[in-house]
């Protein structure tokens, strides 16, 4: 089954970003949030998992669902999560080396000249 | 993790020359004042940038965090690699509070200097992650996610 089959139909892309979102659900709570019926996402949930776009924890009777952490969609997910979270810091960094050039400057203006 | 290795390569020119923004990723003193995110403080901030020096981080959520205030988030590493304004190369191991791995990271800066500017490159590649990391990611993504669409939103706009 094909990634780009699987990622075609626009209800199974809501499926990804809801549990991008969430991390893990049942597939009750998947049907909670759509209007079409649960046998359609069970029809859903079976590509995904064929694809392997998704994988799933069983807990007593029930299936947990989840974005398969092998999957490229994982990957990619954790490479915006990253990329964010630096460039925030990189966002700090840059004001820091502001300060510490206004403070560099105020030194050669007080006549203290260079080291 | 099979085969889609974890990889992030972030470039950005700083206003700033090379040697300050070398002592900015050296001297833990500067570090400490733009390491993690925002709303997040560092109380310990150990970073000794000496080849097998040792790096040992503690992120504190602050009030802007919301329900994750009071959290700790620590970071631990070796630098293998320190060049003087040119690279550094380190480990990072995110810790949670029971100090058991979580996610094991190596990275690399590269600084060069273009004029008055700086040119850095950032390339951080996982070399190992555990089932607990998965879940800390989640939670640290549901705690930021916001305030991190606003930034990318910020940063797709200059």
């Amino acid at each position: 089954m094909d990634v780009f089959y699987a990622l075609a139909e626009p209800s199974r892309r809501k499926i990804i970003e809801l549990l991008a979102n969430s991390g893990r659900l049942t597939a009750t709570e998947i049907c909670g949030s759509f209007k079409i019926t649960p046998q359609a996402i069970s029809q859903h949930l079976k590509v995904l998992l064929e694809a392997r776009v998704l994988s799933f924890d069983r807990q007593a009777q029930r299936r947990i669902y989840r974005i398969n952490p092998d999957s490229m969609l994982e990957v990619e997910r954790w490479t915006r999560h990253m990329e964010s979270l630096w460039n925030e810091r990189l966002d700090a960094l840059d004001r820091v080396l502001e300060e510490e050039k206004r403070r560099a400057g105020n030194k050669k203006g007080n006549g203290n000249g260079r080291q | 993790m099979a085969d889609n290795k974890r990889e992030l390569v972030i470039t950005r020119v700083f206003d700033a020359p090379r040697e300050l923004v070398w002592r900015a990723w050296t001297d833990p003193k500067i570090l400490k004042r733009w390491w993690g995110p925002r709303g997040v403080t560092n109380p310990t901030c150990e970073w000794e940038a000496t080849p097998g020096g040792k790096i040992d981080i503690v992120m504190l959520a602050g009030k802007e965090l919301g329900s994750f205030a009071g959290q700790k988030w620590p970071m631990e590493g070796t630098f293998r690699e320190v060049t003087p304004q040119s690279r550094l190369v380190f480990t990072s191991n995110a810790l949670d509070d029971i100090k058991d791995m979580m996610i094991e990271s190596q990275v690399t800066v590269d600084f060069d200097a273009m004029g008055s500017k700086t040119k850095m490159r950032l390339h951080i590649l996982v070399t190992n992650s555990t089932q607990k990391a998965e879940a800390a990611l989640q939670g640290m993504e549901m705690g930021w996610s916001q305030s991190i669409d606003k930034l990318a939103e910020e940063l797709a706009k200059g």
